[in-house]
């Protein structure tokens, strides 16, 4: 009895509770964009509106028009109920239930796709072109994410895989996850659920012919698979925050039973990552006490580092949208936002931040995130030039080379004899990344501006590497390099402002016609 | 009774199948049925636990005593091949009458008891040389059965392909049983893993059960096969005939030593199979060739799932290696049931149409309802989706695979790339069958052969619902399948006998039966209220665009477009263009054609270079008779050189 209970109560927070989350995101949407906006309940409104109105049906349309979103429906029930909650676990669970509940994704897919074919609508073809294309690459994301889990756990169940555990990649996962999230759920900048132009949306305009009850579904149906990601996500936030201090707990048994046994080619790879932190250990009471958290300030420590490594998983982030971008505003943005990220970082790595810090911070921020961003868009205006039109790496190739390479960076940094207080963070690798793109960019982009955010990129690596030594080295260094660069960066301004008024391209393969 | 008589009974029945077929029609299906009937029992006795049955003649048959073997991995592949078989035969009752193919019809019906009659003997036959007599046997009768309408050039080509690989393919096993039988000395087949000696022949094995399986680079015949033959026989062409090779790898695999790089390079090869096989299939536009690529993914599939098992023995880890096998062979029969029921509902298009060309279909919905579910829930199977039986059985190879990456030893690291290809595989399946079903049976037609099409009649339908009912049936109760399954994989592996029923499988069935209880409940439901509301039929809303035509809809190649462009390196699609140009612009068309690239541009190829240099050679031989003299005194004169300057001695 009690089961049927718990039953219906999951059911009831699931299916009660998601017309909220759209509610509240369009609320805070207005909010920041000064607008009242519509209350936070307008979709249980909708819905209920939606339910007594009558269908207009297309004339081509079968009963799978109607069967479809129904069948959607269920399968997205399905998969939330297998999703854990909190502490309350999950309804059913079972080894192996995130394939299910990954496949109960699929299939509501499929039938909103197959429901969407069935106006012979030209929109509607191209959103469910578009929906079941950009899976393949989202299904990819997403079972990367939950083999990562399931490495880390050892672990193949839902319940035990999403349980707060840790490791560096945690906060890479939940920026990788939460890219899925945006994606699967068509929120910006895949798809914006409130245009409505048909041509540049995936999911709105799959439901254009839909109406009364059966859209009534399909916006709970997506509403719910909101929450369904967004629960998810919060089970690896919590993880990304729990990182170092369960990490040297972790790594420290991972070492010794490395030692026990070092079999296998991965247990050799832990074994090897874990090497320092082990010996540290050994040394002291066998492993009893946590070598690198002092008992005090743990709790302030873990916290900071799990933010700090969520900030580099960001700005890595970043090295991809720069290296997948065509545009040039988007890619000057990038190494912006990745300017402004980097510059937050002192202050997460100081534990008593004096004024010195904040003034690199004030100064990085400035430097980094507006000045030179903003002499970049100058030159650009003025060379009236907006895109890469033929870079000599396309786009996907060097994004694909850019993601092997951060792959690399974090496989590298495994294995180089790090301090124990850098192993676990994610500042070497995405130093290592960073400098990776900023040569793919170098390399395989032919506009001067598109050079000039590559050099930046580079010297946000040696930024990363720089903060490494932020103990030991003061930060004379780095604002050397930052100095040269700005110098730099002024230089190349003037010289495509040259170039552009010369040979009217800003194409670097014509610098070797200044060679006579 | 006894697997003996009922196989004694099956094939007798076949043998008169093949004599009636030519002039009795009814006779030959109600022969067929029995026959059918009679394997399908004795394949279920060894699956239920009987002990394994073997038979030795005392008759030689050139040279050999005969030697007929039964066990359970026999019985999965007899169990496949008569459902189907019966399925076929009942479809082409209606679908290659007498009375459209007055000529083809009475030869196909004899071939088709011949082919039946040789893949018995195929998995049931236990000495290497009446393997190969049973083997080529059945590569002619394919033969014939694609050639059945040998009018058409494209049928005859396709035929000679099929013929050229298959036999490409037997020369390796020729190869392979010979060398078999002089290292054993003997003929005989069983197990005989003790003798390590045997372990590199697998290589042989695996290519030339490798081409009979349509594994992906030598894949080459079978889109071609496929499309062209009649739809029965390319329903019993993927369904039943790839899965000999399948048979092969599985049985040799069993019973010789596996070398421990076998597993890893039988995985590769699955994985690439499964996606590039997909991703051909994605951007095909005519729907036969669409499941042959299907095929070469579903293929790869179960050898990942194969080479899975193969790498666990060589590891010593039973605990995944038998999840994984289990789930390659539960899929050798999903993948029967549900790509037999696609082809015959391909078939039913074709029939009613005339065309295979998904550009020229649409809405046929409307007129072949039966045909349009039952296409659809094989979409769904194919896809992987939940319930049905597809799911149950990716689940259990996904199962595997991630449990030997938690294992964390050293097979994690190709059970992991595994993983991701097997999930890229099926999302893009996924998006081939939704564009398959969408652009024959939705919309509106897009031509008058498409607006004219009719349903199939019974004898058509019911081989499609029986199919489409064990798809249903394998997807909501795996675990009534199961013991079958893991007796299969106990013989595969002895050590593996006692498995216990995996508790997940369980769940899984009990999750699939909800899952379609409740859909069906909900999309009942929704259509009451729908229809409680009230109904207004309208256009299709384009926009505010006010008289839609068909050709509007979005093509087939549209659909496929995002996700074919990411593989253009590998389809190497043909493109001729015409853009509309000036004020009124004339005709302008987009012609796309995919030829399959293995074949076109590397095999082709390399063969115009052999036949090259076969033809400078040819020229020596011209019919000069003065010549030919001049050749055989400079032979002598070379001999006697040679004799001279000491290098004969």
């Amino acid at each position: 009895m009690s089961t049927v209970f718990d039953v219906i109560l999951r059911l009831a927070w699931w299916l009660l509770l998601a017309p909220l989350l759209p509610g509240i995101i369009n609320k805070v949407k207005a909010w920041v964009a000064g607008r009242r906006g519509p209350p936070v309940l307008q979709l249980y409104y909708d819905l209920a509106r939606l339910w007594q109105k009558q269908v207009v049906l297309s004339k081509l349309a079968s009963p799978g028009f109607i069967f479809g979103p129904a069948v959607a429906w269920v399968a997205l029930v399905g998969a939330a109920c297998l999703i854990p909650l909190g502490p309350a676990g999950a309804t059913l669970s079972f080894r192996g239930d995130v394939l299910l509940m990954l496949y109960l994704l699929a299939l509501a897919r499929f039938c909103t796709a197959w429901a969407a074919m069935e106006t012979g609508s030209a929109f509607e073809g191209m959103g469910a072109a578009r929906e079941v294309s950009y899976a393949v690459l989202a299904e990819a994301a997403m079972i990367a994410a939950m083999l990562t889990l399931c490495v880390q756990t050892g672990s193949i169940s839902l319940a035990t895989m999403l349980a707060p555990s840790a490791g560096a990649g945690a906060a890479l996962l939940a920026v990788g996850l939460f890219t899925v999230l945006l994606a699967e759920n068509c929120r910006v900048p895949f798809d914006d659920p409130n245009t409505h132009l048909e041509l540049t949306m995936i999911h709105e305009v799959m439901v254009l012919d839909h109406s009364g009850p059966p859209l009534a579904v399909i916006l709970h149906g997506a509403a719910l698979k909101l929450l369904l990601f967004a629960v998810l996500l919060t089970h690896r936030g919590r993880a990304a925050d729990g990182g170092s201090f369960r990490l040297c707990r972790d790594r420290d048994a991972a070492g010794r039973r490395a030692g026990r046994d070092g079999r296998g080619g991965i247990d050799r790879v832990a074994a090897r990552a874990v090497r320092l932190p082990a010996r540290a250990a050994a040394a002291d009471h066998r492993g009893a006490v946590l070598p690198f958290c002092p008992a005090g300030g743990v709790e302030g420590r873990r916290l900071v580092s799990g933010y700090l490594n969520l900030l580099i998983g960001l700005a890595m982030g970043m090295n991809l949208v720069a290296l997948g971008s065509s545009r040039l505003p988007s890619l000057i943005r990038a190494v912006a936002t990745q300017g402004i990220i980097l510059g937050l970082m002192p202050l997460l790595l100081e534990h008593e931040p004096d004024w010195r810090v904040y003034l690199v911070m004030a100064a990085t921020i400035t430097g980094k995130g507006f000045l030179i961003p903003w002499l970049l868009r100058r030159a650009m205006r003025a060379a009236h030039i907006e895109r890469e039109l033929d870079p000599l790496i396309g786009f996907v190739p060097s994004l694909l080379l850019g993601a092997g390479g951060t792959i690399a960076a974090v496989a590298l940094a495994h294995s180089l004899p790090l301090l124990p207080e850098h192993a676990g963070s994610l500042l070497v690798p995405g130093a290592l990344a960073s400098v990776l793109t900023g040569f793919i960019l170098l390399i395989g982009r032919l506009k001067a501006i598109a050079q000039v955010c590559g050099y930046l990129i580079l010297e946000n690596g040696i930024y990363l590497f720089g903060l490494l030594l932020i103990h030991s080295t003061p930060l004379l260094v780095e604002a050397g390099v930052l100095l040269d660069l700005t110098v730099g960066v002024f230089v190349i301004g003037i010289i495509v402002d040259r170039i552009q008024r010369a040979f009217d391209s800003l194409d670097t393969r014509k610098l070797t016609v200044l060679r006579e | 009774m006894s697997p003996g008589v009922l196989l004694l009974l099956a094939i007798l029945c076949l043998l008169a199948g093949v004599v009636t077929g030519p002039f009795w029609s009814r006779g030959w299906l109600a022969l067929n049925l029995a026959g059918t009937a009679a394997a399908f029992a004795a394949a279920l006795l060894p699956l239920l636990g009987a002990p394994a049955w073997e038979w030795h003649g005392s008759l030689a048959v050139g040279g050999q005593l005969p030697h007929l073997r039964l066990d359970a991995v026999s019985g999965i592949f007899l169990c496949l091949l008569s459902v189907v078989g019966a399925a076929g035969a009942v479809y082409s009752r209606e679908y290659w009458s007498d009375r459209h193919y007055p000529v083809s019809a009475p030869r196909g019906r004899a071939w088709w008891s011949g082919l039946l009659l040789s893949l018995l003997l195929v998995v049931t036959i236990s000495n290497g040389l009446h393997f190969l007599i049973a083997w080529e046997l059945f590569a002619v009768c394919g033969y014939f059965l694609i050639t059945l309408e040998r009018k058409r050039v494209a049928v005859r080509q396709a035929g000679w392909l099929y013929l050229a690989a298959s036999h490409a393919g037997t020369l390796a096993l020729f190869a392979f049983f010979a060398l078999l039988a002089n290292m054993t000395g003997s003929w005989e087949l069983g197990p005989m893993r003790d003798q390590a000696a045997l372990s590199p022949l697998i290589w042989l094995a695996l290519f030339g059960f490798g081409v009979k399986a349509g594994l992906f680079p030598l894949h080459i015949w079978l889109p071609s096969a496929h499309a062209n033959a009649p739809s029965h026989v390319s329903a019993m062409l993927s369904g039943v005939a790839l899965k000999m090779g399948i048979y092969g790898i599985v049985r040799f695999s069993g019973w010789l030593p596996v070398p421990p790089a076998a597993g890893w390079v039988v995985i590769g090869l699955g994985a690439v199979s499964a996606l590039l096989g997909i991703a051909f299939a994605l951007a095909q536009n005519d729907c036969k060739r669409l499941l042959a690529y299907c095929s070469v993914e579903n293929i790869g599939i179960i050898l990942i799932g194969v080479g899975g098992g193969m790498l666990a023995v060589t590891t010593g880890d039973a605990h995944w290696g038998r999840l994984a096998l289990a789930g390659a062979l539960l899929h050798v029969w999903n993948h029967g049931a549900f790509k037999a029921l696609l082809f015959l509902g391909a078939g039913s298009v074709l029939h009613a149409t005339g065309t295979r060309q998904m550009s020229r279909l649409g809405g046929l919905w409307r007129t072949m309802p039966w045909t349009a579910g039952l296409f659809a829930l094989g979409c769904l199977a194919v896809a992987g989706l939940p319930p049905l039986n597809g799911f149950v059985s990716e689940w259990l190879v996904y199962l595997g695979l991630f449990e030997a990456v938690t294992g964390k030893g050293r097979e994690a690291w190709v059970a992991m790339p595994a993983i991701m290809m097997l999930a890229l595989a099926g999302a893009m399946a996924l998006a081939s069958f939704a564009k398959a079903g969408a652009m024959i049976f939705l919309g509106a037609p897009r031509t008058q052969a498409a607006a004219r099409a009719h349903e199939c009649g019974p004898w058509m339908r019911q081989p499609m619902l029986v199919l489409a009912a064990i798809c249903v049936l394998i997807g909501l109760m795996p675990l009534l399948f199961w013991p079958a399954i893991a007796r299969a994989v106990g013989v595969w592996q002895p050590g593996w006998a006692e498995s216990a029923v995996p508790a997940s499988l369980g769940a899984i069935g009990l999750a699939n039966v909800v899952l379609a209880l409740l859909a069906v409940a909900l999309a009942a439901g929704l259509w009451r209220k729908v229809s409680s509301n009230g109904v207004q039929r309208g256009l299709t809303w384009d926009c505010g665009y006010a008289t839609p035509t068909a050709r509007m809809q979005y093509s087939g190649g549209s659909f496929a477009g995002i996700g074919a462009g990411w593989f253009v390196w590998l389809l190497q699609p043909v493109r001729q263009l015409r853009r509309p140009r000036g004020v009124l612009p004339g005709g302008s068309f987009r012609l796309e054609t995919m030829p399959d690239t293995m074949l076109e541009r590397v095999l082709l190829p390399a063969s115009d270079v052999i036949l090259h240099i076969s033809t400078a050679v040819r020229r020596l031989q011209h019919g000069r008779l003065q010549a030919y003299i001049l050749y055989v005194v400079a032979g002598l004169a070379a001999v006697a050189g040679l004799v001279a300057m000491g290098g004969l001695r």
